[in-house]
């Protein structure tokens, strides 16, 4: 495909001027995933009959002077937690995989699809979004196209690993610690991970309710702009939906003047090997950002998210823990079963803290609009590796993923994860951070620094492209 | 380590779990990390002034 074929937004104008089949596309895409993904194990599944018949729609629309929408004929994928129907959802476990099939397309998945998006399939995760590597024990690990011997990241690490390997160019992912945008970063895609209640979680099935959040992954900050457009958006039938007006659509274009941009300092200026914090001093230098600021609690934020995340993950999953703890994948099962016996007082205290939390956050963004901080501490670990040795000590690599994003997520504050190559030839991330609900923002600086050639995607290099 | 283990397995009872032996070690271990990061969070209490900027235990995240 040309390089304007490469993102979701390129594809779809294609489509809707009728230059190009969407069921030319959509084959294609299931073409790839079958020569590529073995190698990969970013799928768990495809529904082909379903994508080309939704492609046959979209080419029958254009045919027939009719719009399809934003998205048309552009194939997109999802993480295997949310419902697609006549799917079985099976969140990476092996339990769920009884479960009937969905009635229903989950909320988001509707909305894709509504827009002219055309489903391809569901995507490889750790086990009910608990891990940071995806390394499954029944699905097996899922792999990085920019290195086959180490993982993509997780918990969305298929959907990291799809766009990155060009097998599609727009995913859904969850972010509950940090889930977009670490795969983003490892696999080197953008991802957002928007405002807490922001996009309607209907559809999707939990992993932690009070932290849990839709989000996109893409080769383009337009793909991201667009996707976000049509997936945000009040939904009643959502308990933790934001009830607010839709943004206004993004201006892209509108550049960074009069935007105040700031590092973060203390917390997030250590604990990352060199390369690391080096993506994010080395974009500041080029854009002119000198200011530094502090992030506060982030150690006792990270803390207490990891509290609320075992003792919500655990009351979710308490009847099959009693069950069936057997067959729980071994990575998730000791932690599920420890978060099952916190006493209530540790995650009464940690909700409490996160309330102040919130605010002491909120109140940053009176002097800066973008916080911009590392997305995680190193590049892609190689699968099975137990530990990483970082300034001289030695961390447990699978948790350490999270320690730069976590905090964040805990205050629920929008965040858009953009890719940037090291020296050593593997994707790291930066994230940019801004204030509740500024997702508009955070795509208007992403898009200008993918402009700059700051920012964007370096092609895995895979035989099947 | 003995005080959290007979806690562990009283809360298991209560809770209706049968954990295998096999796994006790490790829930153990996860259930020492929710702790120590419970006890992080306690001793700030209600965050109103800038924090320590250290790096809590890190067994326990995901997602």
């Amino acid at each position: 495909m040309s390089p304007a074929l490469d993102d979701a937004v390129g594809i779809a104008q294609e489509v809707r001027a009728g230059r190009l089949s969407a069921v030319a596309v959509a084959e294609r895409a299931l073409d790839a995933i079958a020569a590529g993904d073995d190698a990969i194990h970013s799928f768990t599944g495809v529904v082909a009959d379903r994508a080309l018949a939704d492609a046959r729609r979209v080419d029958e629309t254009v045919a027939a002077g009719g719009d399809p929408g934003p998205l048309a004929g552009a194939p997109f994928a999802v993480k295997n937690l949310f419902d697609v129907a006549g799917e079985v959802t099976v969140a990476g476990s092996k339990i769920s995989a009884d479960d009937p099939p969905a009635s229903a397309d989950a909320e988001a998945v509707r909305r894709l699809s509504q827009a002219g998006g055309v489903l391809i399939g569901m995507l490889n995760m750790d086990e009910y979004a608990y891990g940071f590597t995806t390394e499954n024990a029944h699905y097996g690990a899922c792999r990085n196209p920019f290195d086959l011997t180490r993982v993509a990241g997780g918990s969305s690490g298929g959907s990291g690993a799809a766009v990155a390997a060009g097998f599609v160019p727009l995913t859904l992912g969850s972010d509950t610690n940090g889930s977009v945008r670490v795969p983003a970063a490892l696999c080197g895609v953008f991802g957002l991970k928007p405002t807490f209640g922001r996009i309607s979680c209907r559809g999707m099935l939990p992993f932690c309710d009070t932290l849990d959040v839709v989000g996109a992954l893409a080769p383009s900050v337009r793909d991201l702009a667009v996707s976000f457009a049509i997936l945000h958006g009040h939904d009643p039938a959502d308990p933790v939906s934001a009830d607010r007006p839709r943004d206004p659509a993004i201006d892209l274009g509108a550049g960074i003047d009069g935007l105040r941009l700031a590092v973060a300092d203390g917390y997030f200026a250590r604990g990352g090997t060199p390369d690391a914090l080096a993506a994010v001093s080395d974009l500041a230098d080029a854009l002119g950002v000198s200011e530094r600021i502090s992030i506060p609690y982030a150690r006792e934020a990270r803390a207490a998210a990891m509290v609320i995340t075992a003792t919500e993950g655990a009351q979710l999953h308490l009847e099959s823990l009693r069950r069936r703890p057997g067959d729980f994948d071994p990575m998730t099962r000791d932690r599920f079963l420890a978060g099952a016996l916190a006493p209530a007082r540790a995650y009464l205290q940690a909700q409490a803290f996160r309330v102040a939390f919130r605010e002491r956050m909120a109140e940053l963004f009176d002097t800066v609009d973008v916080i911009l901080a590392p997305a995680t501490p190193f590049p892609a670990p190689v699968v099975g590796q137990r530990d990483a040795v970082v300034d001289g000590s030695s961390v447990l690599t699978q948790p350490y993923l999270g320690v730069y994003t976590q905090p964040i997520s805990f205050a629920g504050l929008p965040v858009l994860a953009i890719p940037v190559t090291t020296t050593g030839g593997l994707p790291l991330g930066v994230q940019l951070i801004g204030r509740h609900f500024a997702e508009s923002t955070l795509l208007r600086v992403a898009a200008e620094l993918e402009q700059r050639g700051l920012a964007g995607v370096a092609r895995a290099v895979t035989p099947w492209r | 380590m003995d005080e959290l283990d007979t806690y562990a397995r009283a809360a298991a009872r209560l809770a209706g779990l049968e954990i295998d032996d096999a796994w006790w070690p490790g829930v153990v271990r996860h259930l020492t990390v929710l702790c120590d990061n419970a006890a992080l969070v306690e001793a700030v209490g209600i965050p109103t002034t800038a924090g320590s900027g250290e790096h809590p235990p890190s067994s326990e995240a995901g997602g």
